[in-house]
């Protein structure tokens, strides 16, 4: 289950064995010393496949097989036969129309808003003086929390009678609302939760990032009369870009791996208004007993993931090499 | 117009045990047009005082006044002066065209204004060819030009130089230093010029300010930083090799160097390297020179144009302090190792110092000599 990311994995090693450095070049050198050199590449060649060995197996067996497996199941009936009813049915299934429909707002909601606030947070954290490492750790916290342990608090927010957000609304004379059990409200109060559990995280990131930006950049602009925002714009936002890349790359890839959550908070409803790609996929295997049906949307899952890391990766390639 | 006055500057930062004093009331006038080099070992709060003028920290104590008007409190970019640092701060993302243009861009300069400006820099600084590179494509060399073209576009009368040649090598921090005195003689720019380097202060400056551990030790112009350095760090710091300096006191084997006035509390003795002569053991001086003291050579270093001598003094002077002195000679000279000498000079070229602070002392009759 939690393969998903994994195409994005298979790619970065693929690329990187697919050219062992320099064996063109020494070739076409001749002498003792190219020879040498040309033993120690391939010595250090070979360590390198070596070392990668575990990692392809285990790669392998656990990812590129099962997922070999899951095709393969979802293009066979009961009689063993192959057909493409699995794909057909998800034309017609509502629920999983719904289901895209989730995934898609809760994406392209969580990862910008995570992007903002840890960068927000991380702006702050720059600047305080006094109690650095408090402020530090206590951005972190949400992130080491177990995802089950920070929905269940939060669903003790949320609960409409004594929950704490209601207790704060009725003090100022609003009406509650019952924020996981209606559908207009629930994928909302959730992808909250989402964002508060992973932007802890990014922020050590951004923080790490901003603290190494030269200082002088800001003095030196200063003095040439920039205001903080044009300067944050044209300079600081730019040279954050291969950070913002990186985490954009990992909340999308946690936007579809979200099922504890889903699990924890609403188990899909009210309605599926809250039933995520993952969630759904064990819901058709194990809930409803349709294995077929579940690998054939693991399949539409993989192949999602593998078109947005290509063309994230494509992305960080374009615009990283400033340097 | 661009004066700069500095009135008892001074500028303490907290520290685990209390405030330190980095700067202890530096009092200068920088008249318009004038290069002003700022010259000091590293640590001695050249840098702080720089950012002092700027406005990018402010002061414990004192005064700073631009043309006139009192900035002590003003924001830098109210203050109308530009700042070259020393990694050059240049925008890594931008090319070379948008780095020299982002200043007037960020005030709002319209667009013929910031054309005319980029022509007029980049030709000044043979940057033409280059506008459309990214820092990372430059030499050296050339990123410390764009970080002068962004000085120069700003349009500034007063700019502000922190080491801006000291990441270069050798041969480019020369070539570097005449170009910069030529668009300074060009332009009519005030600089006030930060470095460590005493070849830099005294080619390009025309009044060096001299610092130690947050003090003025002399303000002058270069040659007389040279011939009569105020204090025995200013010598010991300035020319290369630097002035000897050897403590003599009242009641040392050297005595009898010290004059009339001097007898009673002796004095430190500094004499430059090319003041110095060497003579085989046992011969008088000719008449005109004085009588050092004898000596044994330690090491002779041939440096091209120089060659030069460093003794230590013979052993019957041991009491005496500072007992190395060197000399710089023609290269022809034969001199060997271990070879023991006697070391004159000529009364004009000893300078007398107070044993007490190290500050100089005039005398009325060498004077009269
Ligand atoms: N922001 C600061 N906080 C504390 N101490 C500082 C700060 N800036 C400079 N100093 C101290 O002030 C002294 C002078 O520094 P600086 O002006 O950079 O010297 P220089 O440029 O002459 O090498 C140094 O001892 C340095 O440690
Ligand atoms: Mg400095």
């Amino acid at each position: 289950m939690t393969t998903t990311t994994e195409p994005a994995v298979t790619t970065s090693q693929e690329r990187q064995s697919r050219n062992p450095p320099g064996t063109e070049a020494t070739k076409a050198m001749g002498g003792p010393g190219a020879q040498a050199l040309r033993r120690r590449r391939r010595a250090d060649a070979l360590f390198s496949y070596a070392a990668l060995t575990p990692a392809f197996i285990i790669l392998l067996g656990f990812t590129v097989l099962p997922f070999l497996l899951s095709a393969w199941r979802s293009v066979r009936n009961p009689a063993g036969e192959f057909t493409s009813a699995n794909y057909e049915r998800m034309l017609n299934d509502g629920v999983f129309h719904q289901v895209i429909s989730n995934q898609l707002v809760y994406t392209a909601v969580t990862v910008p808003a995570t992007i903002a606030i840890s960068l927000f947070l991380a702006v702050l954290g720059t600047k305080v003086v006094r109690g650095r490492s408090l402020a530090r750790v206590s951005f972190l916290a949400p992130a080491v929390l177990p995802i089950v342990a920070a929905g269940t608090i939060w669903v003790y927010f949320y609960q409409p009678n004594f929950g704490v957000l209601n207790g704060i609304a009725r003090a100022i004379g609003l009406s509650g609302v019952n924020w996981l059990g209606t559908s207009d409200t629930a994928l909302g109060a959730m992808m909250v939760v989402a964002v508060w559990q992973q932007a802890g995280l990014f922020v050590i990131f951004y923080l790490a990032a901003l603290l190494t930006q030269d200082p002088q950049l800001r003095e030196a602009a200063r003095v040439e009369g920039t205001r903080a925002w044009t300067f944050f714009r044209r300079v600081t936002w730019p040279l954050l870009m291969p950070t913002t890349l990186f985490i954009g790359v990992i909340a999308t890839a946690n936007s579809f791996k979200q099922v504890d959550l889903v699990f924890v908070m609403t188990q899909g409803g009210p309605s599926d208004s809250t039933n995520l790609m993952l969630y759904y996929v064990w819901q058709t295997a194990f809930g409803q007993f349709r294995q077929e049906y579940s690998a054939a949307i693991t399949v539409m899952l993989v192949i999602i993931l593998l078109l947005i890391a290509i063309a994230q990766i494509r992305l960080l390639d374009k615009r990283i090499h400033y340097r | 117009m661009s004066t700069v006055q500095l009135r008892g500057m001074r500028k303490s930062f907290p520290s685990r045990s209390g405030e330190v004093e980095v700067l202890k009331g530096i009092d200068v006038t920088v008249e318009d047009g004038e290069f002003l080099a700022i010259l000091g070992p590293s640590g001695c709060g050249k840098s702080t005082l720089l950012r002092l003028i700027s406005g990018l920290e402010l002061a414990t104590g004192g005064s700073v006044s631009i043309d006139g008007t009192d900035v002590t409190g003003t924001a830098p970019e109210k203050r109308q002066l530009a700042m070259v640092f020393q990694n050059y701060a240049l925008f890594p993302h931008l090319n070379v065209q948008e780095n020299i243009l982002f200043g007037l861009k960020s005030r709002g300069a319209d667009k013929q204004l910031r054309s005319e400006r980029l022509t007029e820099a980049a030709g000044l600084l043979g940057l033409d060819e280059l506008l459309e590179r990214k820092p990372s494509e430059l030499s050296g060399g050339q990123r410390q030009r764009v970080a002068l073209g962004r000085a120069l576009v700003s349009g500034q009368r007063l700019v502000l130089m922190d080491e801006p040649l000291s990441n270069l090598d050798a041969k480019l921090r020369a070539e570097m230093r005449v170009e910069l005195k030529r668009i300074q003689r060009r332009i009519g720019l005030t600089i006030i010029y930060v470095t460590h380097d005493q070849v830099e202060a005294m080619t390009m400056a025309d009044r060096v300010l001299m610092m130690s551990e947050g003090r003025v030790e002399q303000l002058a112009a270069p040659e007389e930083i040279y011939s009569t350095p105020a204090t025995t760090t200013v010598g010991r710091f300035i020319g290369s090799p630097p002035m000897n300096i050897v403590d003599i006191p009242a009641d040392s084997d050297l005595a009898y160097l010290l004059p009339g006035e001097f007898r009673d509390t002796g004095a430190t003795l500094g004499v430059r390297p090319e003041s110095v002569e060497l003579h085989s053991a046992g011969q008088p001086v000719p008449g005109h020179r004085v009588y050092l003291a004898e000596a044994t050579v330690l090491v002779n270093e041939l440096l091209g144009a120089d060659r030069i001598i460093s003794t230590t003094l013979a052993d019957d002077a041991a009491p005496t302090t500072g007992r190395r002195i060197t000399a710089r000679l023609e290269p022809g000279r034969k001199i060997a190792v271990e070879e023991p000498v006697s070391l004159s000079a000529s009364p004009a070229d000893l300078h007398w110092y107070s044993r007490n602070d190290g500050t100089r002392m005039n005398l009325a009759a060498l004077q009269a000599a």
